[in-house]
């Protein structure tokens, strides 16, 4: 058994892992700090529970699921909480793109990058941590987890707004964008919140769900694959006009910049 | 009659919300939305009332003073309780 501390979104958690392939995978989070805030372990029920959903995976793999669903399950006592979405900055200020898989979160944030160029950063690509500070704001946190495009880099925002993802099912409809009010955004955010097991957890993360969605602007997009999906997009979160960065960026440049190096 | 284990009912963004924890999570994913009196109904089931006390409750809140009221309080409380079973949040 191996045990490690890791550092994520300003918290210090021990890991307890069978795997060697653990600690590589939270390698760039390892930290010396001696106090950890919680501790962590992948339960065997959770991790029969992931294999039965994914029967092909290999053991390392379903236990690094397993521990990012452990930690994920204490966050909430700790005012954080792990979502599903993919998150870059643009001029230091966060902005979450989230809707089921598939909808093209990944594609619509590197349609940012590509045109938008070094203002736009990577947060985490598909499971970033927000926390909930006692001011009010809400810092928006990289994990190693970040599906399979692998954007992530150690870097962390202040939240300016969160926008739902939809893709146009008639291409030759225009790309649009209208605020959400918080009550809708329960039903188009709700789901793609970590849900802990627990009903404890569960409800201090619907009381940090509610300061997210009533604090932050809320934005519905219908999208395509464009430049015009970028700018519609672009300016009702930043507010900003757009102009187009002076050269693209291609996407072996992106991913160049955005992966985690091995 | 009563709601089954697990479920919790939290208020966001002015609405009540409901959502599975716990073994009540494996069979139920989604999340269920409550208005005022709906939210009385289920609080009403979640501490082991019955129906003519809920539906007392609702008409107190309402000021149904005549039978008539009262009955269609009863029915709304009824049909919601039906809504609840056939969704599985209930056991007997």
């Amino acid at each position: 058994m191996d045990v490690f501390n890791v550092e994520l979104a300003g918290l210090t958690i021990e890991v307890k892992s069978r795997f060697e392939y653990l600690r590589w995978f939270c390698r760039d989070y390892l930290s010396e700090s001696k106090t950890p805030d919680f501790s962590v372990y992948a339960e065997d029920s959770k991790l029969e529970e992931l294999r039965e959903y994914s029967p092909e995976m290999r053991d390392e793999f379903l236990e690094r699921d397993a521990v990012y669903s452990a930690i994920a399950s204490k966050l909430p006592y700790h005012d954080r909480v792990a979502l599903h979405g993919a998150c870059i900055s643009y001029k230091g200020k966060g902005y979450l793109f989230t809707a089921a898989s598939g909808t093209g979160k990944s594609t619509h944030i590197g349609l940012w990058k590509r045109y938008l160029g070094d203002d736009v950063g990577i947060v985490n690509g598909d499971k970033p941590i927000f926390h909930v500070k006692p001011d009010g704001s809400i810092r928006a946190y990289d994990t190693p987890w970040c599906g399979k495009e692998g954007w992530n880099r150690k870097h962390s925002a202040d939240m300016a707004g969160i926008c739902f993802v939809r893709r146009l099912e008639e291409p030759s409809k225009t790309n649009t964008i209208r605020p959400v009010d918080p009550e809708e955004a329960i039903s188009l955010m709700l789901r793609q919140m970590f849900h802990p097991f627990d009903p404890e957890a569960t409800g201090l993360m619907l009381g940090l769900f509610d300061d997210i969605i009533t604090q932050l602007p809320l934005w519905l997009l219908e999208c395509d694959i464009s430049e015009e999906a970028v700018k519609t997009s672009f300016e009702a979160l930043t507010g900003e006009k757009y102009v187009r960065a002076e050269k693209e960026t291609t996407i072996e440049e992106i991913n160049k910049q955005w992966r985690m190096p091995k | 009659m009563k709601i089954k284990e697990g479920f919790i009912i939290r208020k966001v963004a002015g609405k009540y919300v409901v959502v599975a924890t716990g073994e009540a999570s494996k069979s139920f994913h989604g999340m269920v939305k409550l208005n005022e009196t709906a939210k009385i109904i289920w609080e009403g089931l979640a501490n082991g009332k019955i129906p003519d006390e809920i539906t007392d409750e609702l008409a107190k809140l309402n000021n149904a003073e005549t039978e008539e009221d009262r009955k269609k309080i009863y029915d709304d409380v009824q049909s919601m309780i039906k809504e609840m079973q056939d969704a599985g949040f209930l056991v007997d």
